[in-house]
């Protein structure tokens, strides 16, 4: 049986809203296992709950109700963290201390001393490529430099979960794929990696499963191709036709859809790939124009789009 | 042992932290300025220059520490929360009253740095402008003003985890002077206000305030007098206890805040 490494039943969080009579749900409900090992994509538009779910897990807040445990150890529990590394999405470290600094202090509270401790700082600025700028104060170093900082602190001790708020903040693209490198790197170890992102397009190649968050509830959960909608779509440019109401209910008994396009005086039509055939000879029988014909199969970010709305509200 | 280890992480970063802040340099270097200045009444007889010399010595040193020990600590908790440098901490396997305890501690050892540097200035002083005399009451006159500091350190931290630092920072510069005048205070007010209710209050006040006055040895270090074994021992177990106290309060006040 696979073993959980985050568990949480019932998470509600509320907080006073502006007006301090008025409670602001931020968290409703939310019910989540996430498997050990492997890398799970927590998404959602901004607002949607994600930080706060985070916090609640890392006992920075208490959930209103529900619990939540870390490879079966309760949050509330310091003793749970100690199997946890936390990347925040800004990094927040103490700017007049030295890159090495930071991570030995952090080495430190992940229990290692002495030379071991010396070894492990050192070991881990070169895996996160932040050695060279070692005895640079954090206040000298550009954001990238400390989000790999950052990135060693979160692997300091060798935790067995890895919790990630936007861990490519900042980077550049040298410094995102060197990222995604390191990723891969540690889902291939066995590590349990956590990571909120924005960057659908990065977490659909990486991710083994996503969980969408939209305004504080779990709106779809499992393998990216389970989130997608698994038949391809086709895509038809049509141009010039007279009549289109007919047509267009047609079309929608074969689970498409078409609308004219204004600007082109066209119109566009999608259906089921599988009903590609059928969608041709209708077009041919009313002797329509077709200008392009495309396939596409919906991404992860179309999958998002389609579930938390394009505005995001 | 990890607990103490957690605690000697976070009380050195506090303490690099605090030894960098430009206000401690400030201070201290105002309190070797008036150590050094104290050298002017140098026209007075030997005895008056000597008692003269500690009274304002002694002075300087109690109230620049305790300004530095207000001062950091009134704003660590809260600085640390505003920053967000508590969340990479607090996310390791570290408790919140480690926390706490790594901040007092951090705010006591640059305290300590500070009161070091002070006590050599006035050691020399008194060396230098009293023809080599060194009185060595110094030795636990000094002790006494940093437990003193130390208690005013543990309120402060207190009250930085319930209320917004210029709040928690003027309350204890109020219990900083009410602390230094509590026995004079409560006779006053007991034989101003004898009424049942508010003797009851007033008694309230005086046994939740600390007595800091009873931390000032600087007439027994100036007049020579000795001061029993006994005394010491308890006055020391006294303030101990109630650092101890204000550190238990501030953990369990921390602990409960969002963060």
């Amino acid at each position: 049986m696979t073993e959980t490494a985050i568990h949480i039943a019932g998470f509600r969080k509320e907080y006073p809203a502006a007006r301090r009579k008025e409670m602001r749900l931020a968290v409703n409900n939310l019910d989540l296992d996430v498997p050990a090992g492997g890398l799970f994509g927590f998404l959602g538009p901004n607002g949607a709950g994600k930080t706060t779910t985070i916090k609640m897990l890392l006992g920075f807040i208490p959930a209103t109700l529900g619990e939540a445990s870390l490879f079966g150890v309760p949050v509330e529990d310091p003793a749970a963290r100690r199997a946890v590394g936390y990347l925040p999405e800004q990094p927040y470290f103490h700017k007049f201390l030295t890159a090495q600094e930071v991570v030995a202090a952090h080495v430190g509270f992940a229990g290692a001393h002495g030379r071991a401790a010396k070894e492990q700082t050192e070991a881990l600025l070169r895996r996160v490529g932040a050695y060279d700028y070692r005895t640079l104060r954090l206040s000298k170093c550009s954001k990238g430099m400390v989000q790999r900082v950052g990135l060693a602190t979160a692997l300091a001790g060798d935790p067995k979960l890895l919790i990630m708020d936007e861990p490519s903040s900042g980077l550049d693209p040298i410094g995102r794929k060197e990222l995604r490198a390191l990723l891969q790197e540690l889902k291939d170890e066995g590590k349990t990696l956590f990571i909120s992102s924005h960057l659908l397009s990065e977490m659909e190649s990486l991710c083994d499963r996503v969980a969408v968050l939209h305004q504080g509830e779990l709106v779809a959960c499992g393998t990216p191709g389970e989130i997608t909608r698994g038949d391809d779509e086709i895509a038809v440019l049509l141009d010039g036709l007279d009549e289109t109401e007919s047509l267009a209910r047609e079309i929608a008994t074969l689970g498409g859809s078409l609308a004219r396009q204004p600007e082109t005086r066209g119109s566009r039509l999608v259906a089921p790939a599988a009903a590609l055939y059928r969608v041709m000879g209708l077009l041919e029988q009313r002797k329509a124009r077709v200008i392009s014909v495309s396939q596409r199969h919906e991404t992860l970010e179309d999958a998002f789009l389609r579930l938390v709305g394009s505005t995001g509200h | 042992m990890q607990a103490l280890r957690n605690i000697g992480i976070i009380g050195r970063i506090t303490m690099l932290e605090g030894a960098r802040k430009q206000v401690f340099h400030v201070l201290l270097m105002v309190a070797v300025v008036m150590i050094f200045g104290s050298t002017v009444l140098a026209h007075f007889d030997d005895k008056v220059q000597a008692k003269m010399l500690a009274d304002l010595s002694l002075a300087s040193m109690f109230f620049v520490s305790a300004a530095i020990a207000i001062t950091i600590t009134v704003t660590g908790v809260p600085g640390e929360m505003e920053q967000k440098t508590v969340y990479p901490v607090l996310a390791k396997a570290v408790t919140r009253s480690q926390f706490v305890l790594g901040k007092f501690a951090g705010a006591m050892g640059t305290v300590a740095i500070g009161m070091a540097v002070m006590a050599l200035a006035f050691v020399f002083v008194e060396w230098w402008f009293l023809a080599g005399h060194i009185d060595f009451a110094v030795l636990y006159v000094v002790p006494f003003l940093f437990l003193e500091t130390a208690i005013l350190a543990a309120i402060s931290l207190a009250l930085s985890t319930v209320c917004s630092w210029p709040l928690a920072w003027f309350l204890s510069v109020i219990v900083c002077l009410v602390g230094n005048v509590k026995f004079q205070l409560y006779a006053s007010l007991m034989a101003k206000h004898p009424t049942p209710f508010n003797k009851i209050a007033i008694s309230g006040f005086y046994h939740v305030l600390p007595s800091l006055e009873s931390f000032n040895f600087k007439d027994a270090l100036v007049h020579h007098l000795t001061v029993p074994n006994v005394y010491l021992w308890q006055t020391a177990l006294y303030g101990l206890c109630y650092t101890a106290a204000m550190l238990t309060l501030a953990s369990i006040s921390f602990r409960r805040r969002e963060l």
